[in-house]
């Protein structure tokens, strides 16, 4: 995570994501005051901080499941505005796994999992059904296929939810607290297929309060509170040598626990 | 736990004994006040040839009103369901659209329709609108000239083809009138679907109606089938109310019948036998439709 | 429930019909407004519709489902006339004038009587029959009571079919007792069968029919009718050839002594009962 004047490198991958003097209200709450951030291809950025800090807000303006009121975002480039089918493409660009999962209790695991390559890209049912194979195999639940969603456990449930989005071959992944629902014992399984992903080189913007992961993926770490952006700099010096109070403040409280 | 509640269904306990005998006293008393205390003859002997007569001129056997009436209101029903869903799945799209205007329009119809009486709603329809509209009456003129074969469909489909513009205007009143319900019971349908099935369809970049067709309308329906179920029992049973503006059903051809033969209580009992099986044999359908729904989640 | 306002609602349709159809003046292409008489329109059409509600024995269902009756004569004879085929609306009656006026049918042949409030909204042609309200009272409940003014006393409850002149006599004859409104004559004439009311008022000859048939329950305490009536064809307003045509028919089949004679028929006999299959 880089700021564009401050850029120390000459040479540098494209930008993936750029939020440029974002706001956002809910009625007269002012859930996100002045976001900045850029986030390059490849990048992997950490977001966290306390609940109703505007974490997920912030993450959900990125896909434009929520609207913002003043500020620009580009997503590859492109600038999000109201036209309803620059947001459609951009979507299929930014995957995005949910902390409640968010599966289709009606379809199948395999059928979740083609809808979108089957509907919104017109695949053909064959192909589309060997690449959700493929990456059932690589989320590790190929013999669930068949079943449906209430059927399996959290963990493979959260599993089948990255596998899903992963079907449209993003070029951005969000994960919106992806553990935060999981009984512990479940969490060490999906963490393992983010960290994967990771190694592959996704581009990942991941709310989540795991920090062992984070010090395992992020390059950057981004600490919100209160609406806005306090701190943000590479994991060593984040949790070696926090610069505000407020951050260390949340570090010391999430890391004695 | 599914064989478990099988198990319990089934057992017979002295409380069902109790239940049974107190519903056979009642029947018993019911019918012993009839007799003795009504003095009502019975003569269940002009029925069946209402339902049924032997044409001896043709010498076959031909539907007769009570029959035909079963049929005009089962014509009613089919296509007052047809026709009420489609208006409700349309309507309830609308009052759950991101666009103002089309909520507007749909919830006006909801509630014009609910907060006028069904039979003001009928006598205005039927009166004043489909006199406006030539069509309805133009229809039947137009079908004295259709040809044997073109006839003999029309009236397998909408009843006798002399009344087809009674027939279609009465359909669309119980239609437009159902349709408000139906409306409310999909419009209730479709925002029971959790908002992070909507995000979730909606962030896998599925157009707006590949989101309702695959992911929304699939869940939504299979919540409301039980509700529907109910309103279409409901439609069945107000289809009597088209009998004011001359479409002959059931209740329509109980009445003619009933004065004619003076046999009041045989031909209502005949009746509602009748109309209990349309009802109950919806209510069976929608019964398995539901099993088959539920068996696949 | 859901009936208890009907008639109001009726009223309240057929006000606002007529003052849709005063302030529009095309309230339909059938409507009288177009100069064109019904006659012609019948005669162009090959086909006169004829509007009327089941009541016997002016109108009634035989044993195959078809209609008979003192009235389904007079319609076909005036069919036989005009050269024209006959074919009927069976309405229900408390919706029989406003699909006159909307122009559902051309002629009501309904057994209608003559009232003042109905020949506000439609034309009468001449008389074809006479009839009058007759009454039949409950043995046991209504024993001993031979007099008018031993009905109009609170408790007493009177079976009157809804809208007919029959109801709006009762009101007017016994105030104090009790009306009880159904939506057709048999219930009405089951209601004091059953002991559910002392009496019941309707056209006759239904009155005397079912005294004959239920002589165990019923009996006729008075021997005059209670009030006579006139039963004419009603039409749309508006259209003079049509009442003239119509008005004349009834002359010349009164003068021939063809009225008369299907009258007797109906209304003297019960020849026809065994077609009617009771």
């Amino acid at each position: 995570m880089t700021f564009p004047d401050t850029a120390p490198n000459a040479v540098q991958p494209p930008e993936a994501i750029r939020i440029d003097s974002l706001h956002k209200w809910y009625g007269d709450f002012h859930a996100l005051r002045d976001i900045n951030l850029t986030v390059r291809e490849g990048e992997r950025v950490v977001v966290c901080g306390p609940s109703g800090s505007g974490k997920s807000t912030m993450i959900r303006c990125i896909n434009r499941l929520e609207r913002h009121e003043q500020g620009r975002i580009f997503v590859e480039g492109h600038e999000l505005t109201d036209n309803t089918k620059d947001i459609t493409a951009i979507r299929r660009e930014v995957g995005m796994v949910f902390q409640q999962f968010n599966l289709f209790p009606h379809l199948t695991v395999l059928q979740n999992l083609t809808l979108a390559p089957l509907r919104a890209k017109k695949m053909p049912k064959r192909d589309a059904e060997s690449l959700a194979m493929q990456y059932l195999e690589r989320v590790k639940i190929p013999d669930q296929a068949g079943k449906y969603p209430t059927q399996l456990s959290g963990g493979q449930q959260q599993r089948v939810a990255i596998a899903r989005s992963l079907c449209m071959k993003p070029r951005i992944m969000l994960f919106d607290e992806p553990t935060s629902a999981l009984d512990p014992e479940m969490i060490a399984e999906v963490l393992e297929v983010m960290i994967d992903l990771a190694r592959e080189g996704m581009t990942m913007i991941c709310v989540t309060h795991e920090m062992g992961f984070a010090r395992t993926v992020a390059d950057t770490m981004v600490f919100m509170d209160n609406g806005e952006i306090v701190e943000s700099a590479a994991p060593g010096n984040f949790f070696e040598a926090p610069k505000s109070d407020r951050t260390k403040l949340f570090l010391s409280q999430i890391l004695s626990h | 736990m599914m064989l478990a509640n099988a198990q319990k269904r089934t057992r017979v306990t002295w409380v069902d004994f109790v239940v049974a005998l107190v519903l056979v006293l009642f029947v018993a008393f019911l019918v012993y006040r009839v007799n003795d205390v009504l003095h009502y003859r019975w003569n269940w002997s002009v029925i069946p040839n209402f339902l049924y007569r032997w044409d001896e001129e043709l010498g076959s056997w031909m539907p007769n009103l009570l029959a035909l009436g079963f049929y005009a209101t089962l014509r009613l029903a089919i296509w007052g369901i047809l026709l009420a869903s489609v208006i409700g799945m349309v309507m309830g799209l609308c009052r759950t659209s991101s666009i103002l205007l089309l909520r507007m329009i749909g919830r006006s119809y909801v509630e014009l329709i609910r907060n006028v009486p069904p039979l003001v709603f009928i006598f205005i329809f039927y009166f004043f609108i489909s006199s406006q509209i030539p069509l309805f009456d133009d229809i039947g003129d137009w079908v004295r000239q259709a040809s044997p074969e073109s006839l003999a469909s029309i009236e397998f489909l909408f009843g006798p083809p002399k009344l087809l513009g009674n027939f279609l205007s009465g359909l669309i009143v119980l239609a437009l009138f159902e349709g408000a319900y139906i409306t409310e019971i999909v419009r209730a349908g479709l925002q029971s679907v959790e908002r992070g099935q909507w995000e979730a369809a909606d962030s896998l970049g599925l157009s707006r109606f590949d989101v309702m067709r695959y992911v929304i309308v699939p869940q939504a329906f299979s919540r409301v089938l039980p509700p529907l179920a109910g309103q279409f029992i409901s439609l069945i049973k107000d289809s009597s109310i088209v009998s004011l503006i001359s479409i002959q059903e059931l209740t329509f051809a109980a009445t003619e019948v009933a004065n004619s033969t003076q046999r009041v209580f045989e031909v209502w009992i005949t009746v509602s036998v009748m109309y209990f099986a349309i009802c109950f044999g919806c209510s069976l359908l929608f019964e398995r439709w539901e099993k088959r729904t539920s068996k696949s989640r | 429930m859901k009936f208890l306002h009907r008639r109001t609602m009726i009223a309240l349709a057929a006000a606002a019909f007529s003052v849709a159809a005063v302030s529009t003046g095309s309230v339909s292409h059938a409507q009288a407004a177009d100069a064109e008489s019904v006659v012609q329109t019948i005669k162009k059409r090959g086909v006169i519709k004829v509007g009327m509600s089941s009541f016997v024995p002016w109108a009634m269902r035989d044993k195959k489902g078809e209609l008979i009756g003192f009235e389904i004569d007079v319609a076909k004879k005036v069919a036989e006339d005009m050269g024209v085929e006959v074919e009927f609306v069976p309405t229900a009656w408390d919706g029989i004038i406003p699909a006159l006026l909307s122009g559902k049918f051309d002629v009501i042949i309904g057994g209608m009587s003559i009232t003042p409030q109905r020949n506000l909204s439609v034309n009468f042609t001449r008389p074809y029959a006479r009839s009058g309200v007759g009454f039949a009272a409950n043995k046991k409940l209504a024993d001993g009571m031979t007099t008018l003014d031993a009905y109009n006393a609170s408790g007493v409850k009177l079976a009157v079919r809804r809208g007919i002149t029959a109801a709006t006599l009762a009101q007017k004859i016994f105030p104090k007792a009790r009306l009880l409104q159904f939506d057709d004559d048999a219930q009405a004439f089951q209601e004091v069968v059953n002991g559910n009311a002392h009496a019941v008022l309707s056209s006759e000859p239904k009155p005397t029919f079912w005294t004959i048939e239920n002589s165990d329950v019923l009996y006729q305490p008075f021997d005059k009718v209670l009030q006579r009536g006139a039963e004419a064809m009603a039409l749309r307003k508006g259209d003079p050839d049509a009442l003239n045509y119509f008005s004349n028919w009834v002359e010349v089949r009164t003068n021939d002594g063809w009225l008369a004679e299907r009258h007797d028929y109906w209304f003297k006999t019960q020849n026809w009962k065994d077609e009617v299959g009771k």
